[in-house]
């Protein structure tokens, strides 16, 4: 089931001619040149180039984790460049979901309490959490006793459900994916992707960093980073019955 | 690979008269490769003349069945466990223009590259649409079918990500080229030659 934003709503990321510049003098290093870049509640946008392309710079800008040196971020209509620290972190509880690679989940907390974190640290109580980590859980097809184990006792696969679960609980749209299935096998990876496919269709924002060409696949418009500048991008092209055309 | 291989194929299940041997063939390849009866028939009176198949008497609507002979089925064990052989001659259009334009002078080669990743990405993502698609299956609803169909999908995908690799690649080897002869007086002993590309990209293929 689709549900791309309307083009007359605000998009849930916005990157307005942001740069980011890296040392002074000789040493200075672009890492980002004046990008810009909205991603709708519905749409995955992958992110591909060379390393020291700038790709990770542009996801951690897009997560508040770094402020750029000219330009602007918004998340959700917030301008995030001007804010003090305890704003910022507080639009990454409520806002910014990140998966990475390594799925970094909490060991010692169970697949529930890890989705659970993020809510608890804003606030909630335990109880109130209750439905909204179980909802995450069922959206990434985890449900049952599984919720209850800790992440060394699940599969790759499983862990990085949980960290699509965790990154979209409660309030949270926009999700941030850096190489999210570089850690697993084909197979497992491609589930993972429609996973995050799959919650983007639901009305999730999707920004995925990848250098997989087949993961890069799953995205509405994939854009390529040289230098820290886009040089081009692709948009799925074809109406269904040209293709199968093709194919045949 | 030949339309006989996959009537004989086939025929090891049961026998089958020509219309529904065409039906099964595309159902169970996905719709890929369309065949008309007429090609059938034609296979089906080869395969006869060799002695691997023969034809039944007509039945009441007044078609034809063919059954598989032992010599037949023979053939297709030995077909099933015998590896498919390539083809190694690199002749594809995008290889050619590539290793032409790293020889011609002034072609913008990282252009033509970038241009071919877009549209070889696009095509991707079409193809991973079709595969997300709850309709994908061209060729009836029943689960062989759909799996059938989707493991054609994944050999597409799949070949379209080693061209895209390959071309990652290409760009890789271009910029190295041009650091190592910016660094050098005289020009680069090395530089990618049209055979080094066609020997990679075939490389790519046999490692995918």
């Amino acid at each position: 089931m689709m549900a791309r934003q309307p083009e007359t709503e605000l998009p849930v990321l916005v990157l307005e001619r942001v740069s980011r510049i890296h040392g002074t003098g000789e040493l200075t290093v672009h890492a980002l040149r004046k990008i810009s870049l909205a991603v709708r509640a519905g749409e995955l946008i992958a992110v591909m180039g060379p390393s020291g392309s700038g790709k990770s710079t542009l996801l951690n800008l897009a997560g508040a984790l770094d402020k750029p040196t000219s330009g602007r971020v918004l998340i959700e209509g917030e301008d995030v460049t001007s804010m003090r620290p305890a704003a910022l972190a507080a639009v990454r509880r409520r806002k910014v979901g990140f998966v990475f690679q390594d799925f970094n989940l909490v060991p010692s907390l169970t697949a529930a309490e890890n989705v659970s974190l993020p809510l608890e640290l804003d606030g909630w109580s335990p109880r109130r959490t209750r439905e909204p980590v179980a909802e995450a859980l069922a959206s990434v097809g985890l449900s049952g006793q599984i919720v209850d184990r800790y992440p060394q006792e699940l599969s790759g696969g499983q862990q990085q459900r949980i960290a699509i679960a965790r990154s979209l609980v409660g309030p949270r749209r926009l999700v941030l994916a850096d190489e999210p299935t570089g850690a697993l096998d084909t197979e497992t990876g491609d589930q993972i992707m429609a996973v995050l496919r799959e919650r983007c269709d639901a009305g999730a924002a999707g920004l995925l960093v990848t250098h997989e060409p087949r993961h890069a696949g799953w995205a509405d418009r994939v854009i390529f980073l040289r230098d820290g500048a886009v040089i081009d991008s692709a948009e799925s092209a074809a109406v269904d019955e040209r293709l199968m055309r093709s194919i045949r | 690979m030949s339309v006989r291989w996959g009537i004989l194929a086939l025929l090891t299940e049961s026998p089958m008269y020509g219309a529904r041997l065409r039906a099964e063939f595309e159902q169970r390849t996905g719709g890929t490769w369309p065949l008309n009866v007429g090609q059938v028939y034609t296979t089906l009176a080869r395969l006869e003349r060799d002695g691997l198949v023969e034809s039944q008497d007509p039945d009441d609507e007044g078609r034809i069945g063919y059954r598989i002979t032992r010599e037949g089925r023979r053939q297709v064990d030995l077909w099933w466990t015998s590896p498919v052989p390539r083809d190694e001659s690199p002749r594809s259009e995008l290889v050619i223009k590539l290793a032409l334009a790293v020889t011609v002078p002034g072609v913008d080669v990282p252009r033509i590259v970038q241009n071919q990743r877009s549209a070889s990405l696009s095509h991707l993502q079409d193809l991973t649409r079709l595969k997300r698609g709850t309709k994908a299956s061209p060729a009836g609803n029943d689960s062989g079918g759909d799996l059938a169909w989707s493991l054609v999908l994944d050999h597409l995908i799949f070949t379209g990500e080693a061209e895209l690799r390959w071309l990652d690649h290409v760009e890789g080897r271009l910029q190295r080229e041009a650091s190592r002869s910016g660094k050098r007086s005289t020009p680069a002993h090395h530089e990618p030659t049209g055979q080094h590309l066609a020997a990679e990209h075939t490389a790519q293929e046999v490692a995918r």
